[in-house]
């Protein structure tokens, strides 16, 4: 199982990489930073933009097209293809 | 059967190997940004303009930005989901604000004396947030360090309390505890506050109070001596990923912040319509005594705003708060702040 879910609020959300849902800083401070990273050079590299690191968010803007939306998603799911393999 | 530490260890090493390939892309696909970081940190520390704005092994320097794209100085494109820290809920250049702006240009960019818009803007966050008056900062840093003084003024009161790895802007009294080293923290349930940086006076240290997020108890105890002037928070937390409230939390923050004479402080500067119309405090149904907001309101602009309860603002009313900026609601960030609301209200009212 890949420590990590995704957590979302209004037009943001974010993938934490823990297994348990984060309750305060204590357990943000459990996730794996390694897997973070590895995520987010790999999603730049693709086209990817996000903030690196576990802190910011990702946001939909209202000009974001669904194919757009979805091109983070499934450059994830390549990601965690290859993590898996 | 693989264990559970062993998955762990094989998940590691692939992501070693992902990281490894994918920064040799990075470095030779991002030349450009390189040489431009490389030139810029000759006359900016870390060659950045915010230092939150640095990453390894360099960031991205960019050229454009249009709708949900970016495009970099090497000429590579990306779909931005990062969208100006969650700023540009609009959009890059949403049509709507950018005509609103240009429309503006033609008729100044600042007049220090008043505009019609700042109390159309005003009404609208009115109508929005249910707080009867508001003020215009330039940022969100502004709005969380304006808001407490009101809170101060209000309350007689010079102690405020803040969460643990929350973060309110870059003033001194809330940049404790941003992202504090465990070794240094103390007990989880009692947190010790941590300068986030140098230049943190003790005075201010000792002022400000942390406690854990979705801890109703640890909040009771530090506000039990009724010597707290506001509870700063975010609704939801998005300093740390998104960390949501506990089922009954912000309820609880709301009856012991009022049974203390404390003022309860939304910092909704990430919130706001990306939450909703009405902004967490609206969805999740708490009302504070004052909000913070930034960020989306300005559709990529620079502003930021604080409400709050007419006994609150009152002190900025008969003088004993004083709440000044030669840039506060200029005619420009008005315009697009007037703007944002339209091309965003389809997406976030929930009574549409």
């Amino acid at each position: 199982m890949i420590p990590a879910h995704t957590v979302q609020f209004g037009a943001k959300g974010c993938v934490t990489w823990t297994v348990d849902p984060v309750r305060n800083y204590r357990d943000y401070k459990t996730a794996d930073a390694d897997l973070a990273f590895a995520q987010w050079i790999h999603g730049i590299n693709r086209g990817i933009l996000l903030p690196p690191g576990l802190d910011e968010q990702w946001l939909i803007s209202v000009m974001h097209t669904e194919e757009e939306a979805l091109r983070y998603a499934n450059v994830f799911e390549e990601f965690v293809d290859e993590l898996t393999a | 059967m693989a264990t559970h530490s062993t998955l762990r260890n094989d998940l590691a090493e692939r992501a070693k190997n992902i990281t490894r390939r994918e920064l040799q892309r990075y470095a030779e696909s991002t030349k450009g940004s390189q040489a431009a970081t490389a030139r810029a940190r000759k006359v900016m520390p870390m060659g950045v303009p915010s230092s939150f704005q640095y990453y390894d092994p360099h960031p991205i320097v960019v050229r454009s930005a249009q709708a949900a794209w970016m495009e970099d100085v090497d000429g590579n494109r990306y779909v931005d989901y990062d969208m100006g820290f969650g700023a540009l809920f609009a959009g890059h250049m949403n049509p709507h604000v950018r005509a609103a702006i240009e429309e503006q240009l033609g008729h100044g960019t600042l007049y220090v004396t008043p505009c019609e818009s700042n109390t159309e803007v005003a009404e609208l966050l009115v109508q929005r947030y249910g707080l009867p008056m508001w003020r215009f900062t330039n940022s969100g840093t502004e709005a969380t360090m304006d808001a407490i003084r009101v809170a101060r003024g209000v309350t007689g009161r010079e102690k405020i309390v803040k969460v643990e790895g929350g973060y309110h802007g870059h003033h001194d009294e809330v940049m404790i505890s941003m992202k504090p080293a465990l070794d240094l923290a103390g007990p989880a349930d009692a947190p010790v506050g941590v300068p986030a940086t140098a230049g943190i006076t003790a005075a201010v240290l000792g002022d400000t109070v942390v406690v854990p997020y979705n801890d109703a108890d640890a909040l009771e105890r530090a506000l039990a001596a009724n010597d707290v002037a506001a509870f700063i928070v975010e609704p939801v937390m998005e300093n740390i990923g998104i960390c949501l409230p506990q089922p009954g939390y912000l309820e609880a923050v709301r009856e012991i912040t009022r049974r203390h004479g404390t003022m309860l402080i939304f910092d909704e500067v990430k919130t706001g319509i990306t939450a909703g119309w009405d902004g967490a405090t609206g969805v999740l149904g708490v009302q504070p005594d004052l909000v913070c907001l930034a960020k989306s309101i300005g559709g990529g602009l620079p502003i930021g705003a604080f409400g709050g309860t007419r006994e609150c603002m009152d002190e900025i009313t008969t003088g004993r708060v004083l709440h000044l900026g030669t840039y506060n609601g200029n005619p420009l960030v008005m315009a697009a702040a007037r703007a944002v609301p339209a091309p965003c209200a389809r997406e976030v009212r929930r009574d549409r």
